[in-house]
């Protein structure tokens, strides 16, 4: 954590916001675009999102996920919370604070560490079937209509493969010898 | 595992993933209320999304930042670091929170209570807003006048006069936005009250530097005991050189598009 460059921008180092701007752009541009097809609005969502990452640089844990990891998980909640909000369709409330303090607990993620290996490795696991529309969705960053188009999979099943594939994997990050997932008591 | 419960897990998932549909989301309400689980999302796989997009992406080397926006986001990186100051962290804030985080929990109180199964998720949020949100609708505008003044003595703020329009002649206020803030307020005399079950106040604020289409500048109410209203604009996206500003009244919660069938008044930089 000392190294981390959010431990630095939370100790107040000037350099640092300008290095995370450098080392993460890319993928926070990417994130936002994902999202959003209004490239104005992606930048607008970029520069909140940079924002939120200053402002809650010391809530960074090294030991519950890498600094990428860190950096999606508030990328992608203010994209979610802002589209949330442009729907109108408030029947759930904003994604909560993003916090890596806390202790496990029913609310907190019980996320020992998560990195690419223990993912890569988690993945490996799944039927081809499933991996294949996990990888497309989220590593090819392909839309749910590319995939059922390129696949020929009904729109239907490719939204609830991903959804299982999410589930798999949490299920499979469970079972793994190594500490990733601790039991929620 | 149940069908009831496979169906309440993918819905969860689908959530986290932002591709539910309305009849999905009514189902994972119901299931919610069924399941007595006032909690808002899945910690867990929403991690796991988050680090698959992140870890394992193979999109972002190959989408680079646009020089104007990398330019954009240095200047930023300037304003957070000019003080020499440390970030905020939102854990430490101060015992009553941040602002967000009151409106959070409002959000989650209205939420609780609308799960006829969650009394105790209402019972406990009640208890903190009992302590986070302020006591007295006086400490709140005493609170937003500070805010406002603050902003009032920023030489980079826009301000501008409220003037009535038909029908709203007696109507007058002010209205100040900070753009490096992202952050304004409102002052509202003579406007009629509203029964926030008929109709709406909005606001929409004209920012010809990002597009044609009207920001939302949030839904607000008048209350009855008359007086003048200071109201904190909260705009949904951002707002850089606003050039008008227009209240309306609309149907209650809002709209997204204006028809301005009922234009209240209008404020011009």
């Amino acid at each position: 954590m000392e190294n981390s460059i959010f431990h630095r921008i939370a100790s107040g180092d000037k350099n640092a916001m300008r290095d995370c701007v450098k080392l993460y752009g890319n993928l926070v541009w990417s994130i936002a675009r994902k999202h959003f097809q209004d490239a104005a609005l992606a930048e607008d969502i970029v520069q909140e999102i940079f924002t939120e990452l200053w402002r809650k640089a010391g809530n960074y844990r090294a030991d519950k996920a890498t600094e990428t990891t860190f950096v999606s998980l508030i990328a992608r909640r203010r994209c979610i919370d802002q589209i949330r909000k442009n729907q109108r369709r408030p029947k759930f409330q904003p994604l909560p604070e993003t916090n890596f303090n806390g202790e496990p607990s029913v609310e907190a993620p019980s996320v020992n560490r998560l990195d690419r290996e223990n993912l890569t490795h988690a993945l490996g696991t799944l039927s081809n079937d499933v991996r294949n529309v996990l990888e497309l969705y989220f590593i090819k960053g392909h839309s749910h209509g590319d995939i059922a188009r390129d696949t020929g999979l009904p729109l239907g099943t490719v939204k609830t493969r991903i959804r299982r594939g999410l589930i798999e994997l949490r299920n499979c990050l469970r079972k793994m010898d190594t500490p990733l997932f601790q039991a929620n008591t | 595992m149940s069908d009831f419960k496979h169906r309440y897990e993918e819905l969860r998932a689908g959530q986290v993933l932002n591709d539910l549909d309305d009849a999905e989301f009514a189902d994972l309400e119901q299931l919610c209320g069924e399941l007595e689980d006032s909690s808002s999302y899945d910690p867990e796989i929403e991690m796991i999304a988050a680090a698959l997009e992140g870890e394992l992406s193979e999109t972002y080397n190959e989408t680079a930042v646009p020089d104007k926006l990398s330019q954009a986001l240095m200047a930023q990186v300037e304003t957070f670091t000019k003080g020499g100051e440390s970030p905020v962290d939102s854990n430490t804030e101060g015992e009553n929170g941040s602002e967000e985080e009151r409106k959070d929990t409002v959000l989650m109180f209205m939420d609780a209570m609308r799960h006829p199964f969650a009394g105790w998720g209402a019972a406990a949020a009640i208890l903190l807003l009992a302590f986070l949100l302020p006591s007295t609708k006086e400490v709140t505008t005493a609170n937003y006048l500070a805010e406002r003044s603050v902003l009032l003595e920023d030489t980079s703020s826009v301000v501008a006069e409220f003037r009535g329009l038909d029908g709203f002649e007696a109507a007058r206020g002010s209205v100040v936005w900070n753009r490096g803030e992202q952050k304004g307020f409102m002052t509202l005399a003579g406007l009629p009250s509203n029964n926030p079950l008929e109709a709406q106040y909005q606001l929409w604020i004209v920012d010809p530097s990002r597009d044609t289409e009207p920001v939302d500048g949030g839904v607000f109410d008048i209350p009855k005991d008359g007086g003048e209203a200071v109201i904190p604009i909260e705009a949904k996206l951002r707002v850089d050189q606003p050039v008008l500003f227009l209240v309306t009244r609309e149907k209650p919660g809002g709209v997204v598009v204006s028809d301005q069938v009922v234009k209240v008044v209008l404020a011009e930089v």
